[in-house]
């Protein structure tokens, strides 16, 4: 007894071009994921095994094949979108595609086949410039981040709207003297710490920002904008800034003779050059369990966990000291040479810079290296920063101190250089020894965990360590640039 | 403008509230002739009037109060401000800049939650877990498949009433996992200081070392073991 139901099923498969149901793309998506996570898998297993990373040549036929199949599954997903089979991601803001589709950046499903600009450069008398026109009853503003009043103005707005983790527990908490740092390296522009304020009140309501950095992707180094911290005051996010903030620092790029930009973010746009997923150290277990950002397994108990994540009471490297001003020659070179494997990452070129970024600023960002006590010589550097999170509706915590895995290097010494399996060997070891420490100087500033994403060589001490997977994960962008995916592994850019 | 009326008859509503509270809180309960039903405007602010018969001069006040403050239009018992749109409903928590994460939890691999004592322990439900004792067949000092007892439970999570109350019923308070740790070693892991303390005066055993040898004041910060009163 045929139901009308299933009546018009039957016509649809009689019909020429079979439409892709929705059945179908959650085979093709799992598929693909299938293939995806077993490559991520065998190549994090190697890293993990301190094995060098055997690049498989993948067959261009079925890599096509596969390349039609995702295509044909983006299409049928924004054809279901649009007719309102399925909802979109009710991201309404950020994640606006017709917002993105008019941006010059890479669509969903593009292939890239020649690296480089989407749009081409133009010369500063072609650039708008009007600043793009906002709401009636708002309007622009430079934040100036040295002005005492104004750093709190944005501290405020920060630490209230800015980002929450899905189930609005945890909200970052950069600090004052955090952002004046993030915002003010060598080079930095005022008219890129760009605010909205109300016109009636003053009030800052919305913020973004680009600082200059020099970031290679590949083959190519680029002098490019680093775009951060684009907020927008919870009660306003159906005005539509956030596009507006973003055409408008892109042109204020554009006056500076600056045509691209990186970016990272929780949510996927089109389209991301990288995703990294973060991990996370315990320090202090007792206390995450009490703000629910992790939980006692069945069948264990917090004291379990003490013992297990308990570090040891003072670092073990011979020679490791806290990085100083003077060490930024030694260590440029070392992190230059470092970073030079992976696909993405950042160029040190000044000592200027390394001594902002990376020697040691209280309260905000932890550095050390080690010094061969016969040479002097740094051998090894690495460093981590702060950016705690306000626990939210919680009786017992206000917040979260959480210390990030910043940027490290290792000098590979000359015999174990010669050989890729011997590379990968000491490389895991090493690592190994030198995060350990970062744990126990981490404990001992008062950390209660401990993150990194799976980037660089993440991977190799991780599991060792005893870090855990997070539920967050990282996308990492690059703006009016065309640019081949890039693993985790190969990512050597830490945004703040 | 086919939103004309609906926004009329809406403001009209709100204001014959206002009205009804202001009269009542003024005048007090209705005293006027009511108005026949073709005189509607009149009629529904009697009507509206009317229905707050009863309530006091001084409550009409407040109520009016509330309602003004409660319709968010700008003035409110601190003063007058400015006025903020609602929220969306559709929030942007993770935009562009990094990416909040807490760690992956596996609800589903860990299975359906037993509800026994050990887990009335672990939650501190006192009137289940006296329950739970009273009618259990077995010891107090029972141990689940982790070779914990139900003292262990409760001093780990902190639950100083269910411990008092496994005490009471007899519980072992030198009770042992198979890492020989006594219920005191998870207080002082756990940082229970209170719980901590109701062991030692239970004369509690300070001496036992768990298989690596720590005893409960080894495995625990010295800060924490000081402000005990051994």
């Amino acid at each position: 007894m045929p139901s009308k139901k299933d009546k018009g099923k039957a016509k649809a498969t009689d019909a020429p071009p079979k439409e892709i149901t929705q059945k179908d793309l959650e085979k093709l998506a799992k598929d693909v994921d299938k293939i995806a996570s077993k490559v991520q898998h065998r190549q994090e297993k190697a890293l993990a095994k301190g094995e060098p990373i055997k690049e498989k040549k993948i067959d261009p036929a079925k890599e096509a094949e596969m390349r039609k199949k995702i295509e044909a599954m983006v299409q049928a997903l924004s054809n279901m979108e649009q007719s309102g089979a399925i909802k979109a991601s009710g991201r309404k803001d950020m994640g606006d595609h017709k917002f993105w589709n008019t941006q010059p950046v890479l669509q969903h499903g593009e292939n890239v086949t020649e690296e480089g600009p989407i749009d081409p450069a133009v010369p500063r008398d072609q650039v708008q410039q009007e600043p793009y026109s906002l709401p009636k009853e708002f309007e622009w503003c430079e934040v100036d981040i040295q002005d005492d009043k104004q750093i709190i103005e944005l501290y405020q707005l920060l630490t209230m709207n800015y980002v929450e983790d899905d189930d609005a527990q945890f909200r970052f908490d950069y600090s004052a003297p955090f952002l004046k740092w993030a915002l003010q390296p060598p080079g930095w522009r005022k008219s890129w710490h760009v605010g909205v304020r109300v016109s009636s009140n003053k009030k800052l309501v919305a913020f973004i920002s680009g600082i200059p950095a020099a970031v290679r992707s590949h083959k190519t180094l680029h002098h490019l904008t680093e775009i951060n911290y684009l907020c927008v005051h919870k009660k306003l996010r159906s005005k539509r800034l956030a596009p507006v903030l973003i055409k408008e620092i892109t042109r204020r790029s554009h006056l500076e003779g600056v045509f691209q930009a990186a970016y990272t973010g929780g949510i996927v746009l089109p389209t991301p050059i990288a995703t990294c997923r973060y991990y996370h150290r315990s320090l202090n277990p007792k206390k995450l369990v009490e703000c629910n950002f992790s939980r006692v397994p069945r069948n264990s108990t917090i004291s379990a966990m003490v013992k297990k994540f308990k570090v040891a009471e003072q670092p073990s490297t011979p020679g490791l000291r806290e990085m100083k001003p003077e060490d930024a020659t030694q260590v440029r070179e070392l992190l230059n040479k470092y970073l030079s494997k992976f696909d993405v990452a950042p160029v040190f070129e000044t000592d200027d810079d390394v001594c902002h970024w990376l020697a040691p600023t209280p309260e905000v960002v932890w550095s050390y290296v080690v010094e061969d006590t016969k040479t002097h010589r740094i051998t090894d550097f690495f460093s981590f920063y702060t950016l705690p999170s306000s626990v939210i509706g919680n009786d017992k915590h206000k917040s979260l101190n959480a210390a990030y895995m910043f940027y490290y290097a290792i000098d590979i010494p000359e015999k174990e250089a010669a050989d890729s399996y011997d590379t990968a060997r000491y490389t895991k070891q090493r690592l190994t020894e030198l995060m350990r420490d970062a744990l126990v100087l981490a404990k001992q500033a008062d950390f209660d965990v401990f993150n990194a994403l799976n980037l660089m060589d993440n991977s190799m001490f991780i599991d060792d360590l005893k870090f855990g997977p997070g539920d967050g994960y990282l996308n990492y962008y690059l703006y009016n640039w065309k640019c081949r995916d890039i693993k985790p592994h190969k990512v050597g850019l830490v945004m703040l | 403008m086919e939103h004309f009326e609906a926004a009329y008859e809406f403001v009209n509503s709100l204001s014959n509230r206002l009205y009804s509270l202001y009269k009542q809180g003024t005048v007090g309960d209705c005293n006027v002739k009511k108005p026949s039903l073709f005189e509607f405007r009149d009629r529904a602010k009697w009507d509206a009037w009317n229905s707050r018969r009863g309530l006091s001069l001084e409550e009409g006040k407040e109520q009016y109060v509330e309602l003004v403050e409660s319709m968010n239009i700008g003035w409110a018992r601190q003063g007058q401000y400015e006025v903020e749109l609602e929220d969306e409903g559709t929030q942007e928590k993770q935009g562009m800049g990094a990416s909040v994460s807490a760690m992956a939890y596996d609800g589903d691999s860990d299975g359906e939650e037993v509800e026994d004592g050990f887990f009335f322990a672990r939650e501190g439900d006192l009137d289940k877990l006296s329950e739970y004792i009273e009618r259990a067949a077995t010891s107090v000092d029972d141990r689940d498949e982790q070779c914990l007892t139900m003292l262990h439970y409760a001093c780990d999570r902190g639950n100083i009433e269910a411990v008092k109350l496994l005490v009471t019923s007899g519980a072992d308070v030198n009770a042992l996992t198979e890492e020989n740790e006594t219920p005191l070693h998870f207080a002082c892991l756990s940082e229970r200081e209170e719980i901590a303390q109701y062991l030692i005066d239970q004369k509690c055993d300070l001496t036992i070392q768990d298989t690596e040898g720590n005893t409960a004041e080894n495995n625990t910060s010295s800060a924490f073991w000081k402000q005990l009163r051994v």
